[in-house]
């Protein structure tokens, strides 16, 4: 069951990556529609999915988050007190707890985000959706999320991510969050049968206070 | 759920930070309400927030304490002692059942085997504005003077943060320092404020 609510969308939600989620992210690392893209070259099981969180999710320079949808039950236990609160001291309790922990079945986890190198002068975004939630626009939406939270808990001048030839989608959602693409590293990556270009991209601080101001 | 009352003011008690009290302590650390004034840049996950409390609330140097609004069940059984045998209120002040205390914030003491002591407090957005947090960081001043020989206190806020900041003045509170631009805050830097409180301040 993913964490509690960090970032909060018009759709999405971005929750704290628990252990107890190696489970959920272990498909990053098996599904080939998902990994390839990635360039998870190995699959994991889930203790060594667990071992990632505990290195990567945990570390300090690293904010990772498991994408939600929020479901029905959570906004309705949102709005109303019957929603699991101790029942001493009924009315703001039971939306703290609805925007804070969300019981299970609350929210439904499609992807992950994570912020790399926030510590220092340049993070590198990655994330990925499950095939199912793609082309419905959560991508553009997880996209401007994650650039917003790294540009605004911390310092760095710009950020960057990297995408491989064949992944138009991600490449496209880049070049539409107003990323501009630095260079490509030709056939740097083996996968799936053969060699593929990898194209890195960067957003600077002043370009994303631009797009926002428009 | 959280532990024992340790300290009761009008409205507030201090409860034991338990083990089990990490995944409501998390929220200081996700809510951006409450991360942002407390200085947590970084989210942490309920592992990480659990090694936290084991580090800081079962931690020699530190006072911790959940700060909860008891049930009216409880205030009642308290308060009329014809209602119920002693018993009933021993049994509320001790280890409550859910449902009869509420948890609305935690409130911590660094340094209280030294000479100076360093408060931090925080409360559920939907509890300010209500004078909790006042109750409460008297109480933990209060507490703090009177259970230990810290000669003063200290404690740091945002320069957005009016509200603890007024809260800190109208405890009698002094600004010591003033950092400019120090920390990354939601999207810029922010100066921060430095308070204390002497001990003979706080007798009178």
């Amino acid at each position: 069951m993913p964490g509690p609510v960090v970032e909060r969308g018009d759709r999405l939600t971005f929750r704290t990556v628990e252990r107890s989620d190696a489970e959920f992210l272990q498909r990053a690392t098996t599904d080939p529609r998902i990994r390839w893209s990635l360039g998870l070259t190995d699959h994991g099981n889930r203790e060594a999915c667990r071992e990632r969180i505990e290195r990567d999710a945990e570390s300090d320079g690293t904010h990772g988050f498991v994408v939600c949808l929020d479901g029905a039950a959570e906004s309705e236990a949102a709005k109303g007190p019957a929603s699991g609160a101790p029942a001493s001291h009924e009315s703001p309790a039971s939306h703290e707890t609805a925007a804070g922990h969300p019981g299970d079945g609350d929210a439904t986890p499609i992807g992950a985000a994570y912020a790399r190198g926030l510590d220092g002068d340049r993070a590198w975004l990655a994330y990925w959706l499950l095939p199912a939630y793609r082309g419905e626009g959560y991508g553009r939406e997880l996209g401007g999320l994650v650039v917003d939270h790294a540009f605004n808990t911390s310092a760095v001048h710009g950020v960057s991510a990297a995408a491989f030839a064949f992944n138009e989608a991600s490449r496209g959602l880049l070049e539409s969050l107003g990323f501009s693409e630095d260079c490509c590293e030709r056939e740097a990556y083996y996968g799936h049968g053969e060699h593929h270009d990898m194209h890195v991209y960067s957003l600077l601080r002043r370009e994303w206070n631009a797009v926002r101001a428009q | 759920m959280p532990g024992a009352v340790v300290e009761r003011g009008e409205r507030v008690t201090f409860r034991t930070v338990e083990r089990d009290d990490t995944e409501f302590l998390q929220r200081a650390t996700t809510d951006p309400r409450i991360r942002f004034p407390l200085g947590t840049f970084r989210h942490k996950n309920r592992a990480q927030r659990r090694e936290q409390l084991e580090a800081h609330a079962e931690n020699d140097e530190v006072y911790a304490f959940v700060v909860c609004l008891d049930g009216e069940d409880e205030s009642e059984a308290a308060a009329d002692p014809a209602s119920g045998e002693t018993a009933s209120h021993d049994a509320t002040a001790g280890h409550p059942d859910e449902g009869e205390t509420t948890r609305i914030g935690a409130v911590k003491v660094h340094g209280v085997d030294g000479d100076r002591a360093f408060l931090s407090y925080w409360l559920l957005p939907a509890y300010h504005g209500e004078g909790y947090g006042g109750e409460a960081a008297a109480l933990a001043v209060d507490y703090t003077f009177r259970t230990t020989s810290v000669h003063g206190m200290s404690a740091g806020a945002y320069d957005f943060n009016e509200a603890s900041r007024g809260l800190l003045e109208s405890l009698g509170c002094e600004e010591d320092v003033h950092v400019r631009e120090t920390n990354f805050v939601d999207g810029e830097y922010h100066d921060a404020y430095t308070y204390s409180l002497l001990r003979r301040e706080w007798a009178d």
